[in-house]
């Protein structure tokens, strides 16, 4: 009764108040698969997109790294599209694409003329009904992979950073590791394995296709129930829900990166997930703290102190927990603990009393500045989309309402979250050095 | 009743699009194409002679702008990064409103104003953005260069240097750069430590009077601004701006290596190698092969279809990505084919790279190959549509560039006419496979051994682009197992002057008398060896009464003779005698006509010893071994050229004793032609008893 009611459910946003608003009509197939589709005749362009919801979190401990290696296997090709077919394709249509996975979710995507929407259908329709899976592909994808974490980690100036906060942070949920994941568990793995990953969660029904952009929505809504209405429905999947023990004694440790000349000190906490309130006025305080130059930190520690190249501090928000990092790069010869108790002083200040009315006023034109870009293109529109169903309790109109829940986070708010999640005794401190 | 069949049959019709099974088994056709506009932006000229283009588009409630300076490459020479630090003082306040006035002016409105050596741009919402972009023009026009921010961007700048020091990627484009135009032009040069120290405010403050000037000044708007309002802020920012007058420069063109070289620079800690073969082209965007050429990159390594993608990543597993590109500008340029490969791979990437280069350049491109590269430029651009920049930016390249006016209308039309054949005519004339440079970045002691396979000749480069021969005594050259600290040849030196009894006090020593004695052949032989500062030097050797071996040095000519028979200086012996510049050789090391180089480490004897290339004015190179316990001086190699040809001596020292301040080595063996002798010293007299007289 409740997936009828779903069938027919279709949004159609009126104009609101702050100018911009993203319109979308959004159903489920029978297997499953939920559409979103959205309409912007300003540009010849459609993009397609599926959201897997599977991240590095959802994989074995022992197996880690597998969606993001599925990031890669599913270029390798399907029943009707020959190994390397795929991105030659896109390009002979005159597209782009890409994906990238996240410890929540993979995003598969096509960018084309919007001539070629049917294109983009085939293709990810292609991929969802029977990729092929075999061992030429693992092999050549694992050794792209191990060049990918060579470039982006073991070769890149403080790369290891998220994943050495990360592990520290996290003992029993899979945010322990991050999504580039082991290369010796991607070794061991065998072809089974890899089939039986793809089985369990690259399904419909853990899927989002959003659709947007130069497009007629009800022809659209055929050829989407043409080419994926026949990809069987997977088996339901349960959401784990693993917690974490608090944290209350501070955890410190050093880590050496070949790669760097400048040690950093960082501290991490963990926070609650992206779809709390919480995690929006934390957001908040970090703006306070490190967004444009007159923030607090950046002010003190880069243009008054002079004792700091870099400072930054976010919350970098996922489904089940976040991670708050705070980040500084010393000037010269500073310490890093100097850095770090400067860092310390600036928490405790909003800790200890409210943030002023015109500081207030600031990080709100900030964050609405930002998110006016963030749906400038249809790519970001397709995501946002995407991700609102799939982290915001199934609200897709999320993308319309990001803005409003901001504007409800208050400044005491701001000071009440602060209090709660950044304590010394709750985070994890990393004095990130250069390897001699 | 017409309207509703319409509608029916309209609705049948769509229906019977899918009624039966999909053909799964290709690609679906296209639907009729989106045709293409392009928006035609407002343009207009301020009286001071700034162009001004507006891209009107109220999608969004936001506006960006931003002022282009086309000053061209500057050259800055031994200012080199003061162009950049004059860019970041523009935000660092204004004669009217303080730095923390104008962050927070700008944070509040929740704008970005960015401000650089090339002017400015900045984005804010629409009811903002008039704040927003007379806070960018008031930057730029009324900038107060605060001493104190000064001395913290330098700093910072310092510190940024260092930070990447060990980035491949950073090291590889200061130096391919510098290789291919010349570290000293203003497409080659880069900063360093030195420059940047060597930098003024003064200096900051002339290239801000040369460089931010309305001459030759774009001002582009886009978004949700109309033209009329665009115009009265640009006047109300800019309008009574004045300046320079600024002129294109004219760079002299560099030259392409003569044969295929690799240019090899050393990162120990690297687990990829940077690999980028390249050349210089001259490629404008006027050039009549410009759409051919940028066809023929695309086949090669535009994208995810290119050769080299499809070969080094799809194929072969050697990297994660392997691109091509072909720079288009006013000035030379360069065509590069880069990829980050695992270590082992890097030779086999090499030749990969190069056949992928002949393959093109033998017309080896398929009708499929070019129609996809097609595809995707024609894609692009339409895609590129989405971005109301876009139109902004190509009526500023048709400007800037000297372009014909429909050079975007027939953009499309000229890239669907290339054919094959101008693919591999252009191939064969822009990317060279005989005349490149194959720069590297990597693990040295893994690749180097490696390389020799590939036929072509390996230099050495520093991270700075300095030949290894050439390499400054300062820089730190390699790591020392022994201790893991950074070595510095320098620094050794520094050391031994040290471990002797200091530099001033050796510094005090003007002549020097040794007596000798040792066995030769069965006979007692005595010497003396005596040096009178800078550079005299008289050596005798005597059997008994009998001198069977002098030689003499008197500061502008000298001999040496065997048994009486003498025979004076040639020029070359003249030279090396002028080398010496101190009583304790050491001393003029430090000198700047005189490089060190540290060579890693080596044993004498027991004892373990840095060792250091010394190449002195002459050019004649010895290797000196240094104690790592004592930093003592134990070991001299060097060559002298002999009637049976060049003879390789080598020189130990020990039992150091103390003469008054200093240490000298009482023990002297010198081994050279398979005879070893033994010297000891009996007496050393410092500073006594030594005149001109004994170098007659």
């Amino acid at each position: 009764m409740l997936k009828q009611k779903i069938l027919v459910l279709s949004f159609l946003m009126v104009s609101m108040a702050q100018g911009q608003k993203v319109s979308f009509t959004e159903y489920d197939l029978k297997n499953g698969l939920h559409v979103i589709l959205h309409q912007d005749k300003s540009a010849p362009v459609v993009v397609t997109s599926v959201m897997y919801h599977v991240g590095s979190k959802d994989e074995v401990p022992t197996r880690t790294g597998f969606a993001h290696f599925f990031e890669h296997l599913l270029f390798e090709g399907t029943e009707n599209i020959k190994r390397g077919e795929f991105m030659k394709i896109v390009s002979s249509k005159g597209g782009n694409n890409n994906a990238n996975t996240s410890q929540d979710r993979t995003f598969y995507y096509e960018v084309f003329p919007s001539n070629q929407l049917e294109t983009g259908l085939w293709l990810e329709s292609e991929r969802m009904l029977h990729p092929v899976i075999n061992e030429i592909g693992v092999k050549t994808q694992n050794e792209v992979v191990k060049e990918e974490k060579r470039l982006r980690v073991d070769n890149a100036p403080y790369g290891n950073i998220l994943s050495e906060v990360m592990k520290r942070l996290f003992v029993n949920h899979g945010y322990n590791w991050v999504p580039i994941g082991s290369m010796e568990h991607l070794d061991a793995a065998t072809l089974d394995e890899f089939k039986a990953f793809n089985k369990t969660y690259y399904t419909p029904n853990n899927a989002v296709l959003v659709i947007a952009g130069d497009i007629d929505i009800e022809k659209t809504k055929k050829m989407v129930e043409a080419y994926f209405g026949e990809v069987p429905a997977g088996v339901p999947l349960e959401k784990k829900n693993i917690v974490e023990a608090p944290i209350t004694v501070q955890i410190v440790d050093t880590f050496y990166d070949n790669n760097i000349q400048i040690p950093a000190i960082i501290t991490g906490y963990r926070t609650p997930g992206m779809t709390s309130k919480e995690s929006v006025a934390l957001q908040l305080a970090s703006d306070v703290l490190s967004q444009g130059a007159s923030s607090r930190m950046y002010k003190k520690m880069v243009d008054e102190k002079k004792n700091s190249l870099q400072v930054a501090s976010l919350n970098y928000a996922l489904e089940d927990y976040g991670v708050y990092l705070t980040f500084a790069l010393p000037s010269g010869n500073v310490k890093l603990d100097t850095l770090l108790k400067d860092m310390d002083e600036e928490i405790v200040k909003l800790q200890t009393g409210l943030i002023s009315e015109t500081e207030f006023t600031k990080i709100r034109n900030q964050y609405e500045n930002n998110y006016i870009g963030k749906n400038a293109r249809m790519l970001g529109v397709a995501e946002n989309l995407a991700a609102g169903y799939s982290f915001h309790n199934k609200n897709t109109n999320n993308i319309n309402e990001e803005l409003e829940e901001v504007r409800k986070v208050t400044r005491e708010d701001i000071q009440e979250v602060v209090k709660k999640y950044l304590n010394p005794n709750q985070r994890v401190v990393i004095y990130y050095l250069p390897k001699k | 009743m017409n309207k509703i069949l319409c509608l029916l049959s309209a609705f049948v019709l769509s229906q019977s699009i899918y009624a039966q099974e999909l053909d799964r088994s290709k690609p679906p056709k296209a639907s009729a194409p989106a045709p293409l506009s392009i928006p035609d932006p407002a343009t207009f000229t301020l009286p001071n002679g700034i162009t001004v283009i507006v891209v009107e588009n109220h999608k969004l409630p936001k506006v960006t702008a931003s002022l282009f300076i086309d000053a061209g490459p500057v050259a800055e020479g031994r200012k080199a990064g003061v162009m950049g630090l004059m860019g970041q003082m523009l935000s660092e306040g204004t004669t009217k409103t303080p730095k923390l006035k104008f962050d927070e002016a700008i944070d509040l409105i929740g704008a970005n104003v960015n401000l650089y050596s090339g002017g400015g741009s900045t984005s804010a919402l629409t009811r903002y953005f008039e704040k927003a972009f007379l806070l960018m023009a008031e930057g730029l026009r009324y900038p107060s260069f605060p001493a104190a921010s000064f001395e913290k961007l330098k700093t910072q700048s310092l510190t940024g240097l260092r930070a990447g020091e060990r980035s491949a990627a950073a090291i590889s484009g200061r130096v391919v750069g510098a290789l291919a135009y010349g570290k000293t032009t203003a497409m080659g040069e880069f900063e360093t430590e030195e420059t940047i120290k060597g930098l003024t405010l003064e200096d900051v403050k002339e290239y801000y009077r040369n460089y931010i000037t309305p001459s030759r000044s774009y001002l582009t708007f886009v978004g949700d601004i109309t033209p009329g309002a665009a115009k009265s802020i640009a006047i109300k920012a800019f309008g009574d701006w004045k300046g320079k007058k600024l002129e294109l420069p004219v760079i002299k063109k560099a030259e392409n290596v003569k044969t295929t070289e690799i240019d090899f620079v050393d990162l120990p800690s690297a687990v990829q190698t940077e690999i980028r073969v390249t050349n210089l082209i001259n490629n404008p965007m006027t050039n009549p092969d410009y759409h051919a050429l940028l066809l023929a990159n695309q086949v090669l390594g535009g994208g995810f279809e290119g050769k080299l993608f499809m070969n080094l990543r799809e194929k072969r597993g050697f990297t994660y990505g392997s691109y091509s590109n072909v720079e288009a500008s006013r000035f030379q340029s360069l065509f590069t084919t880069s990829a980050q490969v695992r270590t082992e791979k890097s030779d086999s990437a090499i030749a990969e790279m190069f056949i992928e280069l002949e393959n093109m350049r033998n017309g080896n491109v398929t009708a499929e190959e070019l129609e996809v590269a097609k595809a995707k430029v024609n894609g692009s651009f339409a895609l590129g549509l989405e971005d109301p920049a876009r139109a902004a930016t190509y009526a500023s390249n048709i400007l800037i560039n000297n372009l014909s006016k429909d050079f975007y209308r027939t953009y499309l039309q000229k890239i669907n006419s290339v054919t094959i054949a101008d693919v591999k005519r252009v191939s064969n004339k822009y990317f060279s496979t005989a005349n490149s440079r194959i720069v590297l970045v990597g693990n040295g002691a893994k690749i180097l051994p490696t390389l020799s396979r590939l036929g072509y000749a390996v230099k050495q480069y520093d991270k700075y682009a300095t030949p290894i021969e050439e390499k400054e005594k300062e820089s730190v050259v390699n790591t020392s197992p022994a201790s893991s600290e950074p070595i510095s040849a320098f620094k050794l030196i520094e050391d031994y002057l040290q471990a002797i009894g200091g530099k001033e006090e050796a510094k005090k020593v003007t002549s020097l008398k040794s007596s000798l004695s040792m066995e030769m052949m069965g006979q007692q032989i005595a010497g003396t060896d005596i040096r009178l500062a800078p550079n005299k030097q008289a050596t005798e050797l005597k059997m008994g009464a009998m001198t069977v071996y002098k030689k003499v040095f008197d500061g502008t000519k000298g001999y040496q003779g065997q048994m009486g028979q003498n025979k004076d200086f040639d020029e070359k012996e003249i030279k090396e005698a002028l080398d010496e510049r101190a009583v304790i050789p050491q001393l003029s090391y430090i000198g700047t006509d005189f490089t060190a180089l540290y060579l890693g480490t080596g044993k004498v004897g027991n004892e373990d010893a840095y060792r250091l290339k010394i190449t002195k004015p002459s050019g004649k190179t010895i290797v000196e071994y240094y104690s790592i316990k004592t930093r003592l001086l134990l070991r001299e190699e060097s060559t002298t050229t002999t009637p049976q040809g060049e003879v390789t001596v080598t020189t130990d020292y020990s039992n150091y004793k103390k003469v008054g301040k200093l240490l000298f080595p009482f023990t002297i063996t010198q081994l050279a032609g398979g005879q070893e002798v033994i010297m000891n010293t009996t007496d050393i007299k410092v500073n006594e008893g030594v005149t001109d007289a004994d170098f007659k």
